[in-house]
């Protein structure tokens, strides 16, 4: 999404929330390993599966 | 920029002209299969499989934002900002089942322009079509200089030379190969992406494990780890909110609806979806890991590739370019096609010009390709730092047809007159609040008035719309 790429077009501005909250919450160590490992087995899972349901298309003769 | 290029200029070279020669080769060779028709040119023939339409959704929408800008808000705002960034994904989801009624409601249509004609009728058509256009014309021309900034930083190319090459390249096989050039295209970057972003979180964390990461952060940014942080709820509302106006309105996602099979639709906006989802929370880890280990990062857009580098060496470099080069070229060579779909069906065929075959509609397609490539050089020639506030002027703009085309496709009595007002007082409303409020407001305060004057006008004076009038074209 497009809103973003200003971001590295405005490149020397400040980080612009690293002020000190008032109010805080940890995520846990466990949650956030969660979140880590997650994200990548997800993305490992999305890319096998388009090229699994390519595959099948393909001997289907169904990709195009 | 980096004071010194992250990559050796003959690499670069090689990998500019190996990728450039591989996607205008792929192009022109998908563009020579099917029947060459205006549908088939348009839209690859109407009959695109689960796997191309989820991976062309995928790819369209890992911009180069997505894979620098993400890591960038990881890196400043932490968990939420890599959150918040992956919101963005509920621009997909939710358009899933307005895309399968769209295909149900609008089986020969070409764009999104044609739902507004038919549905709403000509002011509204020529309001969205302002709207749309000012919104295609701003992305084009972040991507333009995204990829001229993104070359000179990576490779220490010149800016131009940057910019020119990867619009050229884009514009090149999206002539050549129109939608079926493009979508198989999209096919091959989508996975690449995917796959080296696998391999530099996997040998990134090899390297620094994941409870080494939040041990640092909790002793020395605990910000980045609070899931209260303001800036960060902030940041992910607006987030979510623009993609919405972003993805209900562009031809983008439209001509992926009309070009994918019936049975696909629905299914591959869900897969598209949760594909993408994952891509900023994975390069958003990544970044926090420049955290942990106290990397300088003079700029922080460059932390996604300066952590690779560090942590990979020149390899990481390597695939870094690789990422981003494709991500590039994904999402110019959709704008490209889909833009010019709008333009040649709605502005020409229907405008300018009724009444003209099929032959000549495509030819315009091209015509209006290679102009918006030229025009999106010209535009980028000259890099300025206020694109940050244009595109946030851009929210404004787009969350006004949120509401507009969601009530439209499931509510008969949505009211064209309402229609037409919502986006012009949500833009306006928006545009205040940008200047007046703060620039995150504009999309919020947009959509808020838009859905206000469409549910009201269309309470009070509604329409009585027959959907079989959206079946012809």
């Amino acid at each position: 999404m497009p809103l973003l790429i200003t971001a590295l077009i405005t490149a020397n501005r400040p980080a612009f929330a690293t002020t000190a909250p008032t109010t805080q919450w940890l995520l846990p160590a466990s949650l956030f390993r969660l979140l880590v490992v997650g994200s990548i087995i997800g993305l490992v899972v999305a890319t096998l599966v388009i090229v699994l349901i390519w595959l099948k298309e393909l001997r289907q003769g169904q990709v195009w | 920029m980096t004071d010194a290029p992250l990559l050796d200029a003959g690499i670069a070279w090689f990998l500019l002209v190996a990728f450039s020669v591989l996607w205008i080769a792929l192009g022109v060779w998908w563009g020579k299969r099917g029947k060459g028709d205006a549908d088939d040119y348009l839209l690859a023939g109407r009959n695109i499989g689960l796997a191309l339409s989820t991976a062309t959704l995928m790819a369209s929408w890992v911009t180069g934002n997505t894979t620098l800008a993400a890591p960038e808000v990881g890196y400043t705002l932490g968990l939420w900002g890599m959150l918040g960034y992956a919101l963005a994904g509920l621009g997909l989801f939710l358009f899933a089942p307005l895309a399968i009624r769209i295909k149900r409601l609008m089986p020969t249509a070409r764009t999104s322009g044609d739902f507004v004609r038919l549905r709403y009728g000509r002011v509204c058509w020529a309001v969205f079509l302002l709207i749309t256009m000012a919104y295609t014309l701003g992305f084009l021309i972040t991507q333009g200089m995204g990829a001229g900034l993104l070359l000179q930083a990576l490779s220490g190319f010149d800016y131009r030379l940057g910019m020119v090459s990867v619009i050229g390249v884009s514009t090149t096989y999206t002539l050549f190969g129109g939608m079926r050039g493009v979508v198989g295209t999209d096919f091959i970057q989508s996975l690449l992406i995917m796959a080296l972003l696998v391999l530099v979180a996997v040998l990134g964390y090899g390297r620094i494990s994941v409870d080494e990461v939040y041990g640092a952060l909790a002793a020395e940014h605990p910000s980045r780890l609070n899931m209260l942080l303001p800036a960060g709820l902030l940041f992910a509302w607006n987030t979510g909110l623009f993609s919405m106006g972003e993805v209900f309105h562009n031809n983008i996602w439209w001509s992926r609806v009309f070009a994918s099979r019936p049975s696909v639709v629905f299914r591959s906006f869900i897969l598209g979806g949760l594909a993408w989802t994952t891509v900023p929370i994975v390069t958003g880890a990544i970044a926090l890991m420049a955290l942990a280990t106290n990397l300088e990062v003079p700029q922080v857009n460059m932390v996604f590739p300066l952590i690779t580098a560090q942590l990979l060496g020149s390899g990481g470099a390597i695939v870094v370019f690789i990422i981003i080069f494709a991500s590039l070229t994904s999402t110019l060579d959709s704008l490209l096609a889909a833009s010019a779909d709008l333009i040649a069906e709605d502005v020409v065929a229907h405008w300018l010009r009724p009444g003209i075959s099929d032959a000549q509609i495509r030819q315009a397609a091209r015509l209006v390709v290679v102009g918006l490539g030229l025009l999106t050089m010209l535009l980028s020639w000259q890099y300025f730092t206020s694109m940050y506030q244009l595109l946030l002027f851009t929210g404004a703009l787009v969350a006004s047809t949120i509401w507009p085309i969601a009530m439209g496709l499931y509510w008969p009595q949505a009211n064209r007159q309402a229609a037409t007002a919502a986006m012009v007082l949500g833009s306006i409303t928006g545009l205040l609040a940008y200047g007046l409020v703060a620039p995150y407001c504009a999309a919020l305060v947009s959509a808020a008035v838009s859905a206000g004057v469409m549910g009201l006008g269309s309470h009070w004076n509604p329409e009585r719309f027959e959907w079989r009038l959206l079946a012809d074209r």
